[in-house]
């Protein structure tokens, strides 16, 4: 969807100007005079589209991006037992591909950009070592990514000059996009209620002191983090609710996993219906 | 045994999930329309499961992976239908998922408009205290015509009574069907172990010639 995004804005033309100006500045009169002068430009414009889209899909999701691309990519292999960076792994990991950035400075600009917004004070309170992880690689320098990638020092050194670039854009195509951190905030313990107790959370009755409000329908956003922090941190509160269910067996977990995963499936199905139902100007739901 | 009332059963759909009589419907999509004076009108889910015809003539209970062969998942998005055919069966589920409280059980049955066209949905259709999921239907087109069915469509509808005193709260996610939220292939037990435990001591295996013992260990 970034990238459908950035095609859509001309994003490459658009960044493709500060990466040359940015080359120029920084490998002065190494520039290359040949055909090589257009790939240069060209491959730090496809760093940064790569970064334009994780940030895009931040600013859009939240913070399950940032743990599922963890998950995905091993991230927490930089990680030792003890909960503090794994240098040796993490030095060999910062090398740059040809079209993409490495892996823990993906994951480090999107800490960054997590750490600027609403969403960092849930992220701190989360006991799980993918939190961890994007407060450790926060404190990664830009000379610990420029150290790391000698053969293209000079590219990387002007990639890390036009980042902020790319945040002012990503800062223009969203606007004022809710973030659904304070929905989040308001209801984030009644859905992960709801999932220990093996319900569905699309229709929710939340305390409020001594108040309920009744039926409140969470935003698809806020479902998908409840449901990625509920699979990182509660699976054994889950599992010791339910009899012969054994928290060590692999086999065990993995059902209780694909079970919240098919839970919050199913609510993301049913706000796509409400909204079906309020387009269709009926008496959408009550309850 | 008292049969909730609309009343009572908007009442409990306001209590939070940790209060004892708490009932969650979700989403109950229309409430003006589904919410009778005594019962629920439930549509019907996107997901069903098809019969196939097994490699063997026969549904065998002590092969493991005898139910989920036997049936081909298809997802029907709203909007699409589903044919079928006349004198055939298939599996569907609710779009509502349920949670019973520890003091209600519930019971399924056709809604009259489908029953009129001979299409019956439910033929397990007693619903346990402190259930939670969408229901599985069992539906079956015993008319000589062949039926569509519209995800959506209300299609059951759901019977909330007390019982006399509630059940054990611990009870809860104990079921065979945990939460489910499509319908799911039938858990066969193994008729070995269940005869087994009511002192039949030889069965017949279907896949061997000569009767074998429920309990190996006494050949």
């Amino acid at each position: 969807m970034g990238h459908y995004v950035a095609a859509k804005r001309r994003f490459l033309a658009h960044i493709l100007g500060e990466a040359e100006t940015s080359l120029k500045i920084t490998m002065k009169e190494k520039y290359p005079k040949d055909k090589e002068s257009f790939q240069l430009p060209f491959r730090l414009a496809k760093w940064a589209e790569e970064l334009f889209c994780d940030l895009f899909a931040v600013q859009l999701v939240g913070p399950c991006f940032a743990f599922a691309y963890i998950e995905l990519y091993d991230q927490l292999q930089l990680l030792k037992f003890d909960g503090t960076l794994h240098w040796e792994r993490l030095k060999t990991g910062l090398d740059f591909y040809p079209l993409y950035p490495s892996h823990p400075f993906r994951v480090q600009r999107q800490a960054v950009m997590l750490k600027n917004s609403g969403w960092w004070q849930h992220i701190r309170t989360m006991k799980t070592r993918h939190a961890g992880l994007l407060e450790q690689l926060i404190d990664i320098s830009d000379d610990d990514h420029k150290d790391a990638n000698s053969d293209k020092r000079q590219q990387v050194e002007a990639f890390l000059a036009i980042v902020p670039a790319v945040v002012r854009f990503l800062g223009e195509v969203t606007g004022n996009l809710d973030d659904h951190v304070h929905e989040f905030g308001a209801l984030n313990s009644t859905i992960l209620e709801y999932l220990e107790n093996g319900i569905v959370p699309s229709t929710l009755n939340v305390r409020i002191g001594e108040m309920v409000e009744t039926g409140v329908r969470p935003s698809s956003v806020t479902l998908v983090n409840s449901g990625v922090s509920f699979y990182l941190e509660r699976i054994p509160t889950l599992m010791n609710r339910v009899a012969g269910a054994t928290i060590d067996s692999t086999e065990d977990r993995v059902f209780w996993m694909r079970k919240v995963e098919g839970w919050i499936a199913k609510a993301l199905e049913d706000v796509r219906l409400r909204k079906r139902v309020a387009d269709a100007g009926t008496n959408g739901e009550a309850h | 045994m008292p049969v909730l009332t609309a009343k009572h059963i908007d009442e409990r759909l306001k209590l939070t999930i940790d209060k004892p009589g708490s009932l969650v419907i979700t989403p109950l999509l229309e409430p003006a329309r589904v919410l009778d004076n005594d019962s629920i009108d439930l549509r019907l889910g996107t997901f069903f499961l098809l019969p196939q015809t097994p490699p063997e003539p026969f549904l065998d209970p002590t092969e493991p992976r005898a139910a989920k062969r036997s049936h081909m998942r298809i997802h029907k998005p709203l909007g699409d239908y589903l044919v079928v055919p006349a004198h055939q069966t298939v599996l569907g589920a609710t779009l509502e998922f349920i949670k019973l409280p520890n003091d209600l059980c519930g019971q399924i049955l056709t809604k009259s408009s489908v029953a009129r066209t001979f299409l019956v949905i439910e033929t397990a259709p007693w619903i346990h205290p402190m259930y939670r999921g969408c229901l599985t239907l069992e539906i079956a087109n015993v008319s000589n015509t062949p039926i569509l069915l519209y995800p959506g469509f209300p299609i059951g509808q759901l019977i909330l009574m007390k019982l006399d005193e509630p059940v054990d709260e611990k009870q809860q996610l104990m079921s065979t069907y945990v939460g489910p939220i499509e319908p799911e292939a039938p858990d066969l037990k193994d008729p070995k172990e269940v005869l087994r435990r009511i002192g039949v001591e030889e069965y017949r295996d279907p896949h061997k010639p000569t009767w074998q013992r429920t309990n190996p260990s006494t050949e």
